[in-house]
C-alpha cells in the first residue's frame, strides 16, 4: 500500500508528480550518468593522477553534505505525506528542509572558495574539471530545488494550487532528484578511495 | 514512521560508506540509498516498474565502469 491512499488507482504513465517531472528526472540522470561514465573511463586510464587529486578532497565535507541533503529530503517526504493527509501544521518541516538546503549551499560556497585558494579550480587538471562541472551543475539544481520549495512554502495555505499532485509531489520529486544525484556523485569524488 | 526509519537507514548507510571508503562498497551503498529514496521518499511503488528500471539503469551504468 502507498503512504498516499489517494494514489491507489495506479496509472503507470502517471507516477507521483506527473509524467513530465519523471521524464525530466530521467533526462537529468542520463546527463549525469554520461558525464560520470567519461569520468570512470578517465580514471581507468589515469589511475595515479586520479587518486592523487582525489586525496585532496576532504571526506568530512562529503559526509556533512550528504547528511544535510538526506535530512532535507526526509523532511520534504514527511511534508508531502502530511499535506495529503491535510495536516497543514507540517509546513514547518518544509521550512527546515529549505534551511538545510540553504546551509548546503553556504557550506559548498565555503568549500569552493577554499579549493580556489589552493589552486584546485577549473582548468588545473581533468579531474578538477570533472569535479567542478559535476558538483557545480548539482549546485545549480539545488538552487532551483530551493526555489520550488520556497514557492510552495509561500503559497501553501494562502492560495489553492491548480494541481496539488504536480505542485507538491512534482517539487518534492525535483528535490529528491537533487538528493539522488548527490548520492551518485558521492562515491565517485569522496567515498571511493584507493585501496591501501 | 516508515519515512523516519528510512532516513535513519540512509544515514547509517552513509556513515558506513564514510568509514569503509575504498573499493566497490561505497558504490553498493549508494545504489541501495538511491533505491530507498526512489521507493520510499518518492513513493514509487512496484507498479511503476518502468520508471524504477529506467532510472536504475541510467543511474547505475557509470558505477559498473568505475
Amino acid at each position: 500500500m502507498s503512504q498516499h491512499p489517494e494514489l491507489n488507482n495506479v496509472n503507470i504513465l502517471s507516477p507521483p508528480g506527473g509524467t513530465l517531472v519523471w521524464l525530466f528526472i530521467v533526462v537529468e540522470f542520463l546527463s549525469f550518468s554520461v558525464a560520470l561514465t567519461f569520468l570512470a573511463l578517465f580514471k581507468k586510464n589515469n589511475l595515479t593522477e586520479f587518486y592523487q587529486q582525489q586525496a585532496k578532497i576532504d571526506l568530512r565535507f562529503g559526509l556533512i553534505y550528504t547528511i544535510m541533503l538526506l535530512t532535507s529530503g526526509w523532511l520534504v517526504a514527511e511534508f508531502v505525506q502530511d499535506f495529503f493527509e491535510k495536516k497543514l501544521k507540517s509546513k514547518n518541516k518544509l521550512l527546515y528542509a529549505i534551511i538545510l538546503g540553504l546551509s548546503f549551499l553556504g557550506l559548498k560556497i565555503f568549500d569552493y572558495s577554499q579549493k580556489i585558494s589552493k589552486g584546485e579550480s577549473l582548468g588545473q587538471s581533468i579531474f578538477w574539471d570533472y569535479f567542478w562541472l559535476l558538483t557545480g551543475f548539482h549546485f545549480l539544481h539545488v538552487i532551483v530545488g530551493i526555489f520550488f520549495l520556497t514557492v510552495i512554502y509561500i503559497k501553501i495555505g494562502r492560495f489553492q494550487f491548480e494541481d496539488d499532485d504536480f505542485a507538491i509531489r512534482g517539487s518534492a520529486a525535483f528535490w529528491h532528484m537533487c538528493d539522488m544525484i548527490w548520492i551518485l556523485l558521492l562515491p565517485f569524488f569522496y567515498f571511493s578511495r584507493q585501496l591501501v | 514512521m516508515k519515512l523516519s526509519l528510512t532516513w535513519i537507514c540512509l544515514l547509517l548507510l552513509t556513515f558506513t560508506g564514510f568509514y569503509f571508503n575504498s573499493g566497490w562498497l561505497p558504490f553498493l551503498l549508494s545504489a541501495i540509498k538511491c533505491f530507498l529514496v526512489l521507493l520510499v521518499f518518492m513513493d514509487l511503488r512496484k507498479e511503476y516498474w518502468p520508471w524504477i528500471l529506467t532510472t536504475g539503469i541510467v543511474f547505475l551504468l557509470p558505477m559498473f565502469i568505475f
